[in-house]
């Protein structure tokens, strides 16, 4: 321990802020580079190859074409992906590491905008990640039985894809952000929709609510062949992404903004 | 330049930090040292803009700290080393913080070699560490940025007796080539070791600050003899000013070497002859064992004989 002469006095004080791209790389290298992260994305990915394989196994032809085959691959993600966003926005909040993060970077605000970007980047890549899983079981499936050559996908249904992933992954983040803690933030992401919905479907002056405001409805509607998407059905998702999203992030955002750390 | 003015902070009802003035300049390294709950965290966490403090300023180069733009260019904090993530890696760690501030991962290398923690160590877990690894891994992480400025927690806490001589030397050598150091402890004798200027604080008050001569210097000179009568009248003749303890200690208001002059003039057998500052752990205890005490500032001027006499009595 002897070599203090590397360490130059820094007499100037003039540096710029991080850049934003900077932070969102920092943001996303977390989330892969602890043995728990690993494992959580592996977890993910082995589940959407999971899905894959009983539908080749177990389902009939239609199951086996590639358009229903990156269907069937959105449910372990829609189920995962909000876990992975909460757990973005509040392991540092558990794991006490916020305390280095915002000595290095002290304006939070721009930590949580980098959280929330690279959340969005992996829902991004998740997505891509189905597609191409499903491309691989099409092409195999044909050893399992009788399947139909169908390839198409057209780019409104894979948009919506996208757009379906991104809003549960942002709602994962969002109430992360409002709660800073995992446990709590990953029970109420499946209990508050269910026991909305449940409320919302039972009492029937409601029904409208369920129809704005209930993400089974509104937002599972984007990956629902039969359903057809309009400016209507937009506006529903709007509604729905302003309460699930838009609302616990603002609180949240304040909350960080001003909470002591240590 | 770090300077503290006024600051205070509440939490509902409670005031953790009242009223505390105090700079930090090159070249210096100022031990702040206080009893548990005195405020030193929380003084240390307004600094670096993690608690907002209620009134008053903490400032950074005349800039609050969120104003550095990339602050760890500029200040190294460490905090609490048990604050980094277990499943991470020690050059992980320093690898993520190399990227925010913008050094080459070169300088990873370099810290993990400087602290020992290269080879092996640096692809442990950090939940693997010991205390005094995690210990070491916060001073590399301070250092990462090659900052001017060092504010560190306890960073003491953990290390072996090995650990904490280098880590003195480490900072001796910051501060020399023109840095700043602001570090907490409760390990009056390491402060006493490293420090330049030192700040007590207690209740959330500063008790005392100023230098560490001005505060613990003094002008006592402990002398023992096997002549006391001979001692007397040399000690008179010099015209030195002194008080006999029960045990034949003499107490001379002098420097050393006058004492040990006027000794060797008289002829005098000396059996001891040592330097009788205040002692830091009893200045300590009796300022902070009451927060009845009025505010002792040492600040720059040198007229504190009279109030060394009050504060060690």
């Amino acid at each position: 321990m002897s070599a203090v002469a590397s360490l130059p006095t820094r007499a100037s004080s003039a540096s710029a802020s991080v850049p934003l791209t900077t932070l969102v790389g920092v943001e996303l290298r977390k989330m892969v580079d602890t043995r728990a992260g690993r494992w959580l994305l592996i977890g993910v990915a082995a589940a959407v190859v999971a899905v894959m394989a009983i539908s080749m196994i177990t389902g009939d032809a239609s199951e086996r074409a590639f358009t229903d085959l990156i269907a069937i691959a959105q449910i372990p993600l829609w189920l995962l992906i909000p876990v992975l966003g909460v757990l973005s926005a509040t392991s540092e909040w558990t794991q006490r590491t916020v305390l280095s993060t915002f000595s290095l970077v002290p304006s939070r605000g721009r930590v949580v905008g980098a959280k929330v970007l690279a959340a969005m980047a992996l829902a991004l890549a998740a997505v891509l990640f189905t597609v191409v899983m499903a491309a691989v079981a099409a092409l195999i499936a044909p050893i399992f039985g009788e399947s139909t050559s169908d390839w198409s996908l057209s780019a409104a249904d894979f948009g919506q894809i996208i757009v379906f992933q991104q809003l549960n992954m942002l709602m994962g983040v969002a109430l992360g952000t409002l709660l800073l803690n995992s446990a709590l933030a990953i029970v109420l992401l499946f209990v508050l929709p269910t026991v909305w919905g449940g409320l919302t479907d039972s009492i029937k002056g409601l029904q409208d609510v369920q129809l704005w405001l209930d993400t089974n409805t509104t937002w599972v509607g984007l990956v629902d062949p039969d359903m057809v998407i309009h400016a209507e059905q937009w506006a529903h998702v709007g509604a729905t992404a302003a309460m699930w999203i838009a609302l616990p992030m603002a609180i949240g955002l304040a909350r960080v903004l001003r909470r002591e750390v240590d | 330049m770090i300077e503290l003015t006024h600051l205070t902070k509440r939490f509902g009802g409670h005031v953790a930090v009242d009223d505390i003035t105090f700079r930090c300049e090159p070249g210096t390294v100022t031990g702040f040292l206080g009893p548990n709950g005195a405020g030193k965290s929380t003084t240390m966490r307004a600094l670096v803009g993690l608690t907002i403090p209620t009134t008053g300023s903490a400032l950074i180069d005349g800039k609050p700290y969120s104003a550095l733009g990339n602050p760890g260019r500029r200040v190294g904090v460490l905090l609490d080393a048990s604050a980094q993530h277990p499943g991470r890696t020690g050059r992980e760690t320093l690898s993520l913080s190399a990227r925010i501030l913008g050094v080459p991962q070169s300088r990873v290398d370099e810290l993990l070699e400087l602290v020992q923690l290269a080879g092996p160590a640096s692809k442990k877990r950090v939940g693997d560490y010991s205390l005094g690894m995690r210990q070491r891994l916060g001073i590399a992480h301070a250092l990462i940025g090659d900052p001017g400025i060092l504010i560190l927690d306890e960073p003491a806490n953990g290390l072996d007796p090995e650990g904490i001589r280098w880590m003195r030397g480490l900072l001796r050598d910051f501060a020399d080539r023109g840095g700043i150091v602001l570090l907490s402890s409760h390990l009056l004798s390491e402060v006493e070791a490293i420090a330049d200027r030192l700040v007590i604080v207690s209740g959330g008050r500063v008790q005392l600050s100023g230098s560490k001569h001005e505060l613990l210097g003094g002008t006592s000179t402990v002398v023992r003899t096997i002549d006391p009568d001979g001692l007397r009248r040399v000690l008179r003749q010099a015209d030195l000013t002194f008080t006999v303890a029960s045990g034949g200690e003499f107490n001379v208001a002098a420097d050393a070497i006058d004492v040990g002059r006027a000794a060797a003039e008289g002829q005098v057998v000396l059996t001891e002859l040592r330097a009788g500052g205040a002692d830091l752990e009893q200045l300590f205890l009796d300022l902070t064992s009451t927060h009845s005490h009025d505010n002792y500032v040492g600040g720059s001027t040198a007229s504190d004989a009279t109030h060394e006499q009050e504060v060690t009595a």
